[in-house]
């Protein structure tokens, strides 16, 4: 069995002040191996975002630590992160968030030119392959808001895919979808997987995450392994597999 | 920077492309006004610093005349010239020059018009101060009837060398007939920087000259030294000489370093004035550049977080802003350098006129265009770099989880106390958007206030500069001043002119001399000399404007004089004080009488006091060439009835007489010589008594020496038997006036035309010229309407370059405002929505963002107040004539500032006013 890409130990953040402080994550502990997806679950405000930015080191806990790969993400410092960030996490957001202003193509090969991990003459060979395993390649050189909220979310998957990173983090991918686009991109996000990287998604749809192998409940600041590989646990909430 | 930063540049460029466009024109805006304004400044500099030399510069120039007593001498200048340099020290060059009116027509015109000659005592093209060069044909010949062009006149008047033209010839009048008509070929056209009156001058040879004119003699003398501290204050007394010991008069001194030339300084300060505008111009779009790329990072605050989790960097992220900042420079400054430069060179043509110099082929200046591109980008990088690094500071977490304006609504002070107050709803919301986005307030601010506080400033001193040139063309009522070559009788040409000339209201006697007051300096020359003008006070045509004094309002004949304001405030004096003024050693206490506003150092005295002060009589007795007849009791001598030839001399000449016996004459003592012939004809010998029969009876006077006339008197056609008395005596025993009847050296003339124009002024001058020429009468005329215009031209040429320079800081803060109101309009889209979506009306949302528009520009104008006063202070202490201008804030600006900013606000505001209500729910959802 391989090591876990991701490590995640003993994490808890606390927002607020002193006096009203508002525990989000208490001693949340979780795994996640190359090649599996994960969706974590919970109804809105609970704290999967907060997670997900702790995992991304956007935030930074108030305890515990993470670790992705080789890199503890709560101890290097943010501007070394930027770069790694960009060669090992590609984050696909609720909104999309794609650069309105240029082309869908544009917008997968913008990380590729920060990164610097494929030739520049190779890079827009791989933004249209991506767009084409997506299935939006006729949309490559239209902007965003010319696509349909399915299309835009699967540029964004292309974006987060530009630089080939071992990790995918979703929050919240399917939240401004309709039923079958939000299916369509849950089919992607398990084809990721089973390609060997490790993905991540949020979640508050519970008919969604029936297709996911492997769910986590967020409640209460703790979480709560909820199936397995497809088969139903209730372990107890934090405990690392 | 990548293929998809630059992508992402252009493409943010072009989904805003109202707002690059402004942008774009704000930046082109004050690139072009940098490169217009700083390129006429560099031409006409350069222009001048080729045209005039240092080394050419007199150092000195003493403007003279011949004065009524010397009437017929013809003086003779080359020795005038090497006397000079033989007299005083360290004179390295001396030029003689001849400027007078003369009259000229093409052939088969009726009507003569006047311009200019000029003569020098060297010949023309050899001067050695102030040298003119040959541009085509050659040098007029003396005696060969030619005359050569200025440049500038054969331009206007579309004149070439071989041409032909007539002339008056002014020094052949005879009285009765009307002077002689020659015709003169042009030789030659000639370039002559150093010329003021390059647009109406022609040379001739010195031979020729005076025949034209009909005035011998010169009019300046320049010299120059081995140093400037000789001509300085006319240490030498250069003045004091050219008028005791030569048959001029010295009128006026200039002393002026060449290494220091005004013409060149001047118009080296205006062209600093022209640069400063055209950098604060820029400025102010580089804060508009500021305030649209800090609302632009703003806005993308969201994208900077996510390009910062696909892995850029901060500074990868500012090379896309600063590049739209970039890309904004370029779309300016490119279109705004490229029109820069021809307007700018048009504008020195403009401008070169007033500065005396002619830019006659295009040219282009580095300076104006380097600073163009430096500015044209470096202003907008620059303004970029603070929003830029604030911009992207944002962390990726601050980015992702901000909720725009509704989540930073705060209830602070001011917030509550907006709440509270009695407005409609769409007004509070205006309040609560100016009052919650304060960074974005104060640069919309900033910029706006600069903006308006030039355009008041510059048009404060644009409306100072109107008020100064209506003080200088009411001061003086009359439209001619004209100037007898030969000193005349008032009455003669009075009767001359009225009786023969049409259009005529007034014509009144007049002195004008240049004095010493004592305790003023004048800016210009550095000395302590004023002009002032003698007028008729008794006659009472012109009500001389004063604000302080009754000057001869009460009583036409009371002695004083008026002074200028200007005067005044720098020696400290008021009415009721006295001055003391000099001529020639001879000084006058006088009483200021009244005081006057007028932006140049001038007096106004009762004609005949000037006259007398100055030695302008006619019929004094002139020492040593005073000869008469006296009736001596018991005599019989050369001449009959008992006569004998009286002399009355000085006490130089006294001094030097060679007495055979006694003690000669005495200072302060009656006494009379006698040549040894008028002894011997009347046996009289020293200590006798001798009776004269004079004015007022007999006087007796004691013989206090006898002499035999020197070799040089004895040649002298005079009888061998002469009395000799101290000239002074002989006057009083003759009963004479020691100084002479005052002459007017000048006549002015009030038309009877309503406000002429400077061409009905030259026509009438044509009648007067025609009527007393016909009677052997030359004069030189002074057209003060064409004075007046030429003043106007000046100040509006100044003026138009002003409200250019405010008229672009008014449009980049304009620009400024719409800008940003189209910003404020784009991020409350939601808010429109909402209130779309809740039945706001057109009208409502219009009202909300005018409101906004209104107040801002309301606050800008509050602020803009005080700084635009110390601007128009500032200028105005710059100013090439910012000497002569008493500094005052119009306060008319306040109101007239007011109503433009509400008229720019009002404009600006409309058009995103009328955006954001024409945005429909639909459009607001298609955003997100």
């Amino acid at each position: 069995m391989s090591a876990p890409f991701v490590r995640v130990h003993d994490l808890s953040k606390t927002y607020g002040n002193p006096h009203q402080p508002l525990e989000v994550l208490r001693g949340v502990d979780l795994a996640i191996d190359p090649g599996e997806f994960i969706a974590i679950i919970g109804p809105s405000g609970i704290g999967k975002t907060t997670l997900l930015n702790m995992i991304t080191a956007i935030d930074n806990p108030t305890g515990g630590e993470v670790f992705v790969g080789d890199t503890n993400v709560t101890r290097t410092p943010q501007n070394r992160l930027t770069k790694w960030r960009a060669r090992n996490i590609g984050i696909v957001f609720q909104f999309f968030q794609l650069l309105p202003t240029i082309s869908v193509v544009d917008n997968v090969i913008f990380p590729m030119d920060f990164a610097r991990v494929h030739a520049p003459t190779e890079r827009r060979s791989i933004a249209l392959d991506l767009l084409d395993r997506l299935g939006i390649l006729d949309q490559a050189e239209k902007t965003p808001d010319m696509l349909s909220g399915g299309q835009q979310q699967r540029a964004a998957i292309a974006r987060a895919l530009a630089n080939h990173p071992p990790l995918i983090i979703g929050d919240e991918p399917t939240a401004n979808l309709d039923r079958m686009s939000a299916q369509n991109v849950f089919d992607v996000f398990r084809d990721l997987a089973e390609q060997g990287a490790a993905v991540v998604v949020t979640t508050y749809d519970r008919e969604i995450v029936r297709t996911v192998p492997t769910v986590y409940e967020l409640h209460d600041g703790m979480l709560s392994l909820i199936r397995r590989d497809g088969s139903a646990v209730k372990e107890r909430a934090g405990v690392a597999r | 920077m990548t293929r998809s930063t630059f992508r992402k540049i252009l493409g943010d460029i072009w989904a805003r492309k109202g707002r690059t466009a402004l942008v774009a024109i704000s930046i082109f805006i004050g690139v072009l006004g940098a490169v217009t304004l700083i390129t006429a400044g560099d031409l006409l500099v350069r222009q001048l610093e080729s045209d005039i030399q240092e080394d050419d510069l007199p150092m000195m120039q003493v403007f003279m005349t011949i004065p009524p007593s010397e009437d017929g001498v013809v003086p003779d200048d080359a020795a005038l010239v090497e006397d000079v340099r033989d007299r005083f020290e360290g004179v390295t060059a001396v030029e003689g020059e001849a400027n007078n009116p003369f009259f000229w027509r093409f052939s088969g015109e009726q009507r003569f018009r006047e311009a200019r000659l000029l003569s020098y005592t060297n010949p023309l093209g050899e001067q050695v101060l102030e040298p003119m060069r040959l541009v085509e044909g050659a040098y007029p010949a003396p005696g060969q009837q030619q005359l050569a062009v200025e440049q500038r006149m054969a331009e206007d008047f579309d004149l070439s060398v071989g041409d032909t033209i007539e002339l008056r010839l002014l020094g052949q009048v005879t009285e009765g007939e009307l002077p002689p008509v020659e015709t003169w070929t042009l030789s030659g056209i000639v370039f002559h920087p150093y010329n003021d009156f390059s647009k109406l001058s022609m040379y001739a040879a010195a031979e020729d000259a005076p025949d034209i004119t009909g005035i011998p003699g010169l009019t300046t003398l320049g010299l120059r030294f081995t140093e400037f501290e000789l001509a300085r204050g006319d240490k030498l007394g250069v003045q004091d000489w050219i008028t005791d010991d030569t048959p001029y008069m010295a009128v006026f001194f200039m002393a002026e370093d060449p290494a220091d030339n005004s013409l060149v300084r001047t118009t080296e300060q205006f062209a600093q004035i022209l640069t400063a505008l055209a950098v604060v111009a820029m400025l102010v779009s580089g804060f508009l550049v500021l305030n649209v790329v800090n609302n632009l990072v703003v806005e993308q605050r969201r994208q900077i977080g996510v390009m910062k989790s696909l892995g850029a960097t901060r500074s990868e992220i500012g090379v896309i802003y600063a590049g739209i900042a970039v890309v904004y420079g370029l779309l300016g400054m490119v279109p705004g350098v490229l029109v820069g430069i021809p307007l700018g060179y048009q504008m020195a043509v403009i401008v070169g006129d007033f500065a005396n110099t002619l830019i006659d082929s295009f040219a282009v200046s580095p300076l104006a265009i380097g600073l163009g591109v430096v500015l044209g980008l470096a202003v907008p990088i620059g303004s970029s770099i603070i929003p830029v690094y604030t911009g992207t500071r944002v962390t990726i977490l601050e980015a992702m989880t901000d909720l725009g304006i509704a989540g930073n609504y705060r209830f602070g002070l001011l917030n509550r106390l907006i709440t509270v107050l009695p407005l409609p709803l769409n007004i509070k919301q205006s309040l609560n958007s100016i009052s919650q986005k304060k960074a974005r307030l104060a640069l919309t601010v900033t910029t706006l206030t600069l903006a308006v506080a030039a355009f008041m400033g510059v048009s404060a001193v644009f409306v100072r500069l109107n008020d100064v040139l209506n003080d200088i063309l009411s001061a003086f009522e009359y439209q001619i001043i004209f100037t007898t070559t030969e000193s005349q009788d008032y009455d003669t040409v009075r009767d001359l002119i009225a009786s023969n000339v049409a259009g005529v209201a007034e014509i009144a006697p007049g002195s004008m001399a240049v004095l010493d007051l004592e305790g003023y300096v004048a800016p210009l020359s550095e000395t302590s000399q004023i002009m002032v003008q003698g007028i008729d006070t008794t006659q009472g045509y012109e009500d001389v404007p004063i604000s302080e004094g009754r000057a001869w309002l009460d009583d036409p004949t009371r002695s004083g004089i008026v002074l200028t304001n200007e005067i005044t405030n720098q020696i400290e004096k008021h009415v009721g004080d006295t001055v003391t003024v000099r001529v020639g050693g001879k000084s006058l206490d006088v009483e200021i009488i009244g005081i006057m506003n007028y932006p140049f150092p001038v007096g106004i005295m009762p004609w005949r006091e000037l006259a007398e002060f100055t030695g302008y009589t006619k019929g004094a007795p002139v020492p040593n060439r005073y000869f008469t007849a006296l009736a001596l009791d018991g005599y019989t001598g050369t001449l009959p009835d008992g006569q004998i030839t009286a002399w009355g001399i000085d006490a130089q000449a006294a001094a030097f007489m060679p007495l055979d016996a006694g003690e000669g004459l005495q200072t302060g003592e009656p006494g009379v010589l006698l040549t040894q012939a008028a002894a011997e004809n009347g046996d009289y010998a020293v200590g006798d008594m001798l009776t004269f029969s004079g004015a007022d009876g007999p006087v007796t006077v004691p013989v206090v020496g006898i002499f035999a006339p020197p070799a040089q008197l004895a040649e002298a056609p005079v009888p061998p038997d002469l009395a000799v008395f101290f000239w002074e005596d002989l006057a009083r025993l003759e009963g004479l006036s020691l100084t002479g009847e005052a002459v007017p050296n000048a006549f002015f003339i009030l038309a009877d035309q309503v406000d002429p124009s400077a061409r009905d002024i030259d026509t009438l001058i044509e009648e007067i010229n025609t009527t007393l020429v016909d009677r052997g009468i030359t004069a030189s005329y002074t057209n003060m309407v064409e004075i007046a215009d030429q003043a106007s031209q000046a100040i509006l040429s100044i003026g138009i370059v002003l409200n250019v320079a405010s008229g672009i800081m008014a449009a980049v803060g304009a620009i400024g405002l719409i800008t940003t109101l189209s910003i404020s309009v784009f991020e409350r889209q939601k808010e429109i929505g909402v209130m779309r979506s809740v039945g706001a009306r057109s009208p409502t949302i219009i009202v909300q963002f005018l409101v906004e528009g209104v107040l801002v520009g309301l606050v800008a104008w509050v602020i803009a107040v005080p700084l635009s006063y110390l601007l128009a202070w500032g200028l105005t202490e710059i100013l090439p004539f910012g000497d002569f201008i008493e500094f005052e804030y119009p306060v008319v600006m306040l109101p007239l500032g007011l109503i433009g900013i509400l008229v720019i606000a009002t404009v600006s505001s409309i058009w995103p006013s009328v955006s954001a209500a024409r945005k429909t729910v639909s459009d607001i959802l298609r955003y997100q």
